[in-house]
Parts: C-alpha cells; sequence; structure tokens
C-alpha cells in the first residue's frame, strides 16, 4: 500500500493538467479551469507549508534496500505527458478557431456532458490563461527527461519546443548544472533581482548559452553557422508545428493567443529557477555544494506536484538520477512551496521581506568565506543596506 | 536606457514593423491554405530567430553579469 501511494502521489499535477484539458474542451466558463486550480493550489501550499505539520519524506526504499519509485511506471507517466500536452495545445487552437471565425467545430455532447461552443473575448482570455499555466507546470517533465539520453532527451525538446523553449534542454544540463550559483549562469537571479527582470534575462541568456555553443562547435567541424546542424536553430524549429496550428486555424488572432500562452509557460520555467537558487552565491572555480540550493521539504503539495524538483541539493549533486532516488539531504530551505513564493515573488517588495531574513542566516552559517565577500558586496549592489553582510565594492 | 530596455525596444519596433507589413499584405487573408499557412510560419520563426539574436546582439554580454544590476 505504501508503494502504491508513494508513486501515485506523482499524478498531482498529471490530473491537474488533465483537469485544465478537460475545461478547455467543454468550453464556456468551465476555460477557467487552470486559473481556478492554480489559485486553489497556491491556497493549499500556503496553508500545508505554513503549518509546519507536513514534512515530506522523498519517495525512498524498502527494508531492502529497493526503491519504492516504480521505474517503469513513472517513466511512462512523464513520457505520457507529450500527447497529453498536445492536446491541451489543441483544445486551446479549437477555441481559438470557434473565437476568431464564430463558427461552430464539434460535437454538442461527450460522456453525456454538453459542450459549450461559441467563445466570447472573456473565456478565450481565460483559455489562453488556463493553458499556458498547465503547460507552463508540465514543462517539469521536461526538466526531468532533459537529463536523460538518447530519444527520451529528444522527446524533452519537443516537449520544451510546444512552449518555444527547446534550447533550454542543452542551457540546462549544460550551463546551469556546471556554474551554478555564479554570474556564468543566466539561470541563477542575484539579490535584488526581481522575477520580471530575471524572465528576460534567464530566458534569453540560456538561448544565448546555446547560440555561443553552436557557434564555436559548428566553426569547429568546418559547417556554416545557418545548417540543419545547429541545434539552436532547430530547437526553434521544433516550435513550427505549433506556430503552424495557431496561424492555420485563426490567423493573426491565434498567432496572439499562442504567444500568450508562451509567455505564461516560459515565465513559470524562469519562476522555478529563480526559486531554486535566488540570491545564493558560489565562487568560480569552487565545487557545488549542498548549500547552493533551496531546498522545499515542508510542503507535499510542491514536492507531489513539482515530482520532487524542490529536491535542489541532491538533483544537483547528482543530476542524471531519478526524482524517485533523490534523498533529504540537509540543504537550505525557506520553509515554504513553490506554490506559496509563486504568489509572492510576483510582487517584488513583498518577495524582498521574505528572503532578506533567510539569506542572512545563510551568508552567516551556511557561505564560505569567500562566498561572505561576495555576498557582502551584492547585497550593496542590490541596496539592501540594512543586511548584516554589506560592503561597497572596491572599483 | 539600459541596454537589455533597448534590446526589448529593438525586438517590439522589428516584430512591430514587419507584422504591421505582413499584416497589410494581406497575408493573413489567406491562412486557411495549409502550404501557404506552413510557408508563412516559416516566415513567422524566421521572425523570432531574428528577434532572439537581436537581444543578444543589442544587450551584450554584460547584460547577463551582476554587477550590471546595481
Amino acid at each position: 500500500m505504501h508503494k502504491f501511494l508513494v508513486n501515485i502521489r506523482y499524478f498531482e499535477t498529471p490530473i491537474l493538467i488533465f483537469a485544465t484539458l478537460v475545461g478547455l474542451v467543454i468550453g464556456g466558463p468551465w476555460v477557467w479551469t487552470g486559473v481556478v486550480l492554480l489559485i486553489a493550489s497556491i491556497i493549499i501550499d500556503w496553508a500545508t507549508s505554513a503549518s509546519k505539520l507536513f514534512h515530506c519524506e522523498p519517495a525512498g526504499r524498502d527494508e531492502n534496500g529497493d526503491l519504492y519509485g516504480i521505474d517503469w511506471f513513472l517513466k511512462l507517466m512523464m513520457w505520457v505527458q507529450y500527447p497529453v500536452f498536445v492536446m491541451l495545445q489543441l483544445a486551446l487552437v479549437w477555441r481559438v478557431y470557434e473565437f476568431a471565425t464564430g463558427n461552430s467545430f464539434g460535437p454538442n455532447e461527450i460522456f453525456g456532458i454538453t459542450i459549450h461552443h461559441g467563445v466570447t473575448g472573456w473565456e478565450m482570455f481565460g483559455a489562453t490563461v488556463s493553458a499556458g499555466i498547465y503547460m507552463g507546470l508540465g514543462i517539469m517533465f521536461g526538466h526531468e527527461l532533459a537529463h536523460t539520453k538518447g530519444p527520451t532527451f529528444v522527446l524533452a525538446r519537443w516537449m520544451m519546443a510546444l512552449s518555444g523553449i527547446a534550447h533550454f534542454c542543452y542551457a540546462h544540463v549544460y550551463n546551469h548544472h556546471l556554474e551554478l550559483g555564479c554570474e556564468d549562469d543566466p539561470a541563477t537571479s542575484p539579490r535584488g533581482r526581481n522575477i520580471y527582470k530575471h524572465y528576460l534575462l534567464s530566458h534569453f541568456g540560456q538561448s544565448r548559452f546555446l547560440y555561443v555553443m553552436e557557434q564555436q562547435r559548428l566553426k569547429k567541424i568546418g559547417v556554416p553557422f545557418i545548417s540543419w546542424q545547429n541545434r539552436w536553430i532547430r530547437g526553434y524549429a521544433m516550435s513550427l508545428p505549433t506556430i503552424f496550428m495557431f496561424w492555420f486555424a485563426a490567423g493573426w488572432i491565434g498567432l496572439g493567443v499562442m504567444i500568450g500562452s508562451w509567455v505564461i509557460s516560459a515565465f513559470e520555467l524562469e519562476v522555478l529557477n529563480y526559486l531554486e537558487h535566488y540570491g545564493l552565491i558560489r565562487e568560480k572555480g569552487q565545487p557545488i555544494d549542498y548549500h547552493h540550493s533551496w531546498d522545499v521539504a515542508e510542503s507535499p503539495f510542491t514536492q507531489w506536484g513539482f515530482i520532487e524538483i524542490g529536491r535542489q541539493a541532491d538533483h544537483h549533486d547528482r543530476g542524471e538520477t531519478h526524482f524517485w532516488e533523490l534523498e533529504d539531504c540537509g540543504a537550505p530551505d525557506t520553509g515554504y512551496g513553490y506554490y506559496a513564493m509563486l504568489a509572492l515573488l510576483l510582487v517584488p517588495p513583498a518577495w524582498e521581506r521574505f528572503i532578506k531574513p533567510r539569506l542572512a542566516d545563510w551568508d552567516e552559517n551556511r557561505a564560505s568565506e569567500g562566498e561572505r565577500k561576495i555576498a557582502a558586496r551584492m547585497n550593496y549592489l542590490a541596496g539592501w543596506y540594512d543586511m548584516p553582510l554589506c560592503d561597497k565594492p572596491i572599483k | 536606457m539600459s541596454k537589455v530596455q533597448q534590446a526589448l525596444l529593438a525586438i517590439v519596433a522589428f516584430t512591430g514593423v514587419t507584422g504591421f507589413i505582413l499584416y497589410t499584405l494581406g497575408v493573413g487573408d489567406h491562412h486557411f491554405n495549409p502550404l501557404w499557412a506552413l510557408g508563412t510560419s516559416i516566415v513567422f520563426l524566421v521572425i523570432l530567430l531574428i528577434d532572439v539574436w537581436m537581444f543578444f546582439a543589442i544587450s551584450g554580454e554584460d547584460a547577463f553579469k551582476w554587477d550590471s544590476e546595481a
């Protein structure tokens, strides 16, 4: 029974994604399902995190040392997400077709449930936001698969390409996991940077990493930059089916809806990057350690929903280890789940009030001497003059 | 205006102008034609690549440095 519960808990997000898909198919006010589910997730995450009653244990092993996580079952769950995402996108395409043309299309009833036809502007907005939210939350499956090799890595690229961010798979593995915690990693946010600026710099910074990597690689093998061997170009080209679908179905309006859903899902990816390492510092050349990541141990809703991505410290120590094998390793912890912190960071002053005491504690109890010097400089640059460590940088 | 803001402005201007030209040329009038839709989708993909490249070119490497946050 315990083994069953350990495995079934990772279906939290797939169920929410499927519910959003069903909402889009039913139509009418149900297109807001994704938005309502996100708000509910934030409330549940706040309540469970703040109560401190629910320490979340890793999937773990039984008394014989065998993993509770069932390898084939959880892998299948991740692979199946790709067709689900495609269906979610097709449902959005269908709705934007109805909205743009005013034509009803499709059945009036499925399994006895009435399907609403005709989409108002407000409902189109709700459908776009709902689909964008759950395309974005589904990116965690693409992240997990990006740490594999062969066909499943390619599947991760296709998964990310649905939101126009296929470059993430290379940048995450070959840049973020090697350069974490210093300015060579665009995905690590320095102190004082708000999520909106981080979204831009991290998104374009990761794309730039692959652009430069391919520039150097292709030059070395004597292939021109503009070629099919260029994985930066190929990554964006993998988004062509999505562009085609929206454009073919609904013209300019379809393109606008597609861009809207892309912006939301890419934003959520950068929210995760932001929360996982915000303000943490590593001296260049020093090894990546457990204290260079924020873990989430007090929120089962986050840990199950984000397939243990909150065990960041162990994930960065053993990048190719499956999520159901990750362990608790005493890393820094803000004490709140990702959903709860998402609500905070949307208001940058509220986020700073929340995170500064935790960073001050990190500076004092976790940082090395070299990291403390950098922290003092970064606190000054962030304008955090009330931090215990704060030194004007010497030019 | 910072380099990042300049890059964003350039992207908005370039995308806006090319989008307006394509709109006035009426490329959207034939989007139900699959071959036409595929061809114009490739044009949009090229515009996206140019947009991303412009961000790198205008913002420069220093935009990603932590000291530029101040």
